[in-house]
This record gives C-alpha cells, sequence and structure tokens, in this order.
C-alpha cells in the first residue's frame, strides 16, 4: 500500500524526515558528511522499496533502513560496540530524579550522549529527542517495546548520573 | 518508588497512575522528581536539536534520487557540488507544479526551508508549572524580555518554560506530545517563501512552523504539522496585536 503515488508522493511523505534521518545518523557516529551520505543512501534504498511500505509508521521504517545500512558499513569497518562498554557503570537502581536546571552547554549532554552505548543511545534519539512513541521506536530498532523501555530508563539515568554534577540547581522555583 | 517514566508514558495501570497523582498531590519531593526528569528530557531534546542539518543538500539529494531513473547513488560530495543551484531548480519546479494543479482550498507552497534553530544559546533556567499567568511572569522576570503572554486557553495544557540569552519557550501538552512554543526578538533567519498564510500572517515551515509579529519570531514545534498548524493559529490569534473599531 502506497500512502502517496509515485516519485512525488515519495517525496512529499519523505521529505519533512530529513532532519529527523541526519540526527540519528549523527547519533550513530557518523560525522556531518557520513551522515549526509548516510541519508541519500537512505533515501535510494527506500525509494526502491517504496512500494514495499506498509504505511503505518513511516519513519521508524525509514530509520530501520538507515540503521541497517550504518551497522553494515560499521561492521565492516570495524567491530559494533556491545552493550557492556568499558567505563561505563551501569546505573544505580536507586537513582531518584531531583528538580534541577540543566545549566549546561548542550556540547556536553551531547559528548556523554555519545558514550552511551550504541543500544541506549539510540532509545534516548528517538523517544526524547524525536519524540517517538514507544511503538514506532520499537519498530525502528527491530526490538519490542518493553526493550525499548528498558533502555530508555537505563539510559537515562546513565545520563543523568554522569552529568548532575555539572547542573545547577534553580533557585526559588515552584510548582 | 514510583516509576516516573512509566507515569510520563502512560504505562501505569489505573491504580498505579491514581496512587501516584495522589502522591503529586501531598509530596513535595515526588513534584520534583517528577519535574526533574521532564527538565532532563527537554535538555537533552535541546541539545540535541541544536544541531542544524544542512537541508538544502539533503532536499537536493531528495530530489535528485526521485528524477533519476533508475535510481543511482550519489555521494555527498556531489550533492554538496549541486548545492543551491538545484535547490533553486526543485523551487521553480515545485511553484510550477503548485500551479497546475487543482485546487479547492487556499495554495501552500510546497517549500522546505532549513530548519529553523529557535534557542541558539543553552538554556539558562527551566521550571514546571501549571499555571499559564505563571509561566509568562516566571518567562518576563528571569529572562528580562517583556515577552508576550500565551495561555491556549481550553486548547493545551502549561507544563512549563525555559529561556536561554535571547530567547524564551513556553512549553504546553497538547494529546500527550509537549508542544515548545519559542519566542525570541525578531530574528531575520524567519523568512524566505511562506509555506501558507494564517488571517493573513505569512507562515513559515523550517523545522517546525514559524512567522514574524510586531517585533517577534515565533516558532512552534514538537508536535505533527496538523496540531502546530492549530497551535500557531491559536498562538497567533493570541498575540497579534487587534485592530481597533472607531
Amino acid at each position: 500500500m502506497r500512502l502517496f503515488g509515485g516519485e512525488q508522493g515519495f517525496e512529499r511523505a519523505v521529505r519533512d524526515e530529513l532532519p529527523v534521518l541526519y540526527r540519528v545518523a549523527r547519533r550513530m557516529g557518523a560525522t556531518p558528511e557520513e551522515a549526509e551520505d548516510a541519508v541519500q543512501t537512505t533515501l535510494m534504498k527506500a525509494y526502491q522499496n517504496w512500494s514495499r511500505f506498509d504505511g503505518r509508521h513511516l519513519r521508524s521504517w525509514l530509520i530501520r533502513i538507515l540503521r541497517n545500512e550504518r551497522l553494515m558499513a560499521l561492521r565492516s569497518a570495524k567491530p559494533v560496540d556491545s552493550l557492556e562498554q568499558e567505563g561505563m557503570a551501569e546505573p544505580s537502581e536507586e537513582t531518584l530524579w531531583d528538580e534541577v536546571a540543566w545549566r549546561m552547554q548542550a556540547g556536553r549532554i551531547l559528548e556523554e550522549l555519545e558514550l552511551l552505548p550504541e543500544h541506549y543511545r539510540m532509545a534516548v534519539q528517538l523517544c526524547d529527542v524525536e519524540q517517538m512513541s514507544y511503538e514506532e521506536a520499537a519498530e525502528a530498532m527491530d526490538v519490542k517495546i518493553g526493550t525499548v523501555r528498558s533502555r530508555l530508563f537505563r539510559a537515562r539515568a546513565m545520563l543523568r548520573q554522569r552529568l548532575e554534577p555539572m547542573a545547577g540547581t534553580l533557585e526559588g522555583a515552584a510548582l | 518508588m514510583t516509576d516516573w517514566q512509566s507515569y510520563e508514558d502512560g504505562s501505569m495501570t489505573p491504580e498505579e497512575r491514581a496512587a501516584a497523582d495522589q502522591l503529586l498531590k501531598t509530596s513535595e519531593e515526588a513534584r520534583r522528581e517528577l519535574a526533574g526528569l521532564q527538565s532532563f528530557r527537554r535538555a537533552v531534546r535541546q541539545a540535541a536539536l541544536q544541531e542544524r542539518p544542512p537541508m538544502d543538500r539533503l532536499t537536493a539529494g531528495l530530489k535528485q534520487i526521485t528524477q533519476d531513473s533508475p535510481p543511482k547513488r550519489i555521494g555527498w560530495r556531489s550533492v554538496r557540488g549541486i548545492g543551491l543551484a538545484a535547490a533553486a531548480c526543485a523551487a521553480i519546479a515545485g511553484a510550477f507544479l503548485i500551479q497546475s494543479r487543482p485546487v479547492s482550498a487556499p495554495q501552500e507552497a510546497n517549500v522546505v526551508a532549513e530548519a529553523y534553530n529557535p534557542a541558539p544559546t543553552p538554556a539558562l533556567a527551566q521550571v514546571q508549572v501549571r499555571s499559564a499567568s505563571q509561566l509568562a511572569a516566571f518567562l518576563r522576570e528571569e529572562s528580562g524580555m517583556n515577552v508576550p503572554a500565551v495561555t491556549l486557553a481550553g486548547m493545551a495544557s502549561p507544563e512549563g518554560a525555559a529561556y536561554g540569552k535571547g530567547w524564551c519557550c513556553y512549553d504546553f501538552k497538547v494529546d500527550g506530545r509537549v508542544v515548545h512554543i519559542y519566542i525570541r526578538p525578531k530574528d531575520s533567519a524567519m523568512g524566505g517563501r511562506p509555506a501558507f498564510d494564517h488571517k493573513g500572517m505569512p507562515m513559515y515551515r523550517q523545522g517546525g512552523i514559524g512567522w514574524n509579529c510586531s517585533g517577534w519570531t515565533y516558532f512552534v514545534s514538537g508536535a505533527p504539522d496538523d496540531v502546530l498548524r492549530k497551535i500557531a493559529g491559536a498562538v497567533c490569534d493570541e498575540t497579534r496585536p487587534q485592530k481597533t473599531v472607531l
């Protein structure tokens, strides 16, 4: 089932997803140039397989193509990082959220995000940055919804543990 | 210990949710925890959205793929070489297509501009309050900018606010999503060819929906296009100067 017919339909449907695909590629460790290339490759694959798209979650479908392409490229270059990344301690289950004002440079947040294992990093990117639903993110990552939730929980806890020492406290904030 | 992630993503059972709501009413610590999670998510999203994708090259690449038959792989270097010339051709072709198709509703320009960055500086402070008037007061007092008040009365529920040097942001919840309404002193980066108009106000699609009015640049993001259009229209109606009928 096609959402819209032909080339124009594909273009119209996909255009709004371009920045998302670029950001996801960047979050997968691509340089800006590699990310552009990855998006281009994804668009070509998607265009060639447009008739097979079931019309449900376009963004998830495109991200899945992009991730497959990117992971294949990475495997041929170097081993893919595993869940057990050295030096990245598992978060404490007792981590509590506290209301803080995150007075920090965006670059610092992105630096820490880049240090997360790819599975966790992608969960944060899709759910928190791109604001996809669990169902959409699960489809994009080809995992179960429960897996997305647990990866997201761990990723947020790990990020928070690493970033919190640099955050300030909002004085006089009221709820 | 309450799982605030489950609370946020709606996966609690009705009983768990009721218990969490009760806890929020009675416990300052619970409210801080939930607010902390929400603030954290906002900060991560803002940080990640600060990088601007090269939309002109990405769009040119997309156009080239659909025009080639069969599609062939194009390296990014040759796409970079196409650059603005291809973007201009795409705009001209788009304008031709718009003129040639039958229209029963006001025409919209099939324009894709580079995504707008409404928050070019890091957030200095964020707050979560559920009163629209408190949001405006917070932003005006803390940021030093006399930004227009936005209430979206009846359309959406206030979630919070944030500001940085040169920008402010209202957050409202609509259909389970947080929509961000950025306001900053008029920015020349918001402009170009309008995508559509709202009661005579030119509106631009630049990774969200933006417009300029009375010395301010407005930008809404964080939801599908149809939702953003409704919110943008409501904000525009609420903040634009009213003509006095004598």
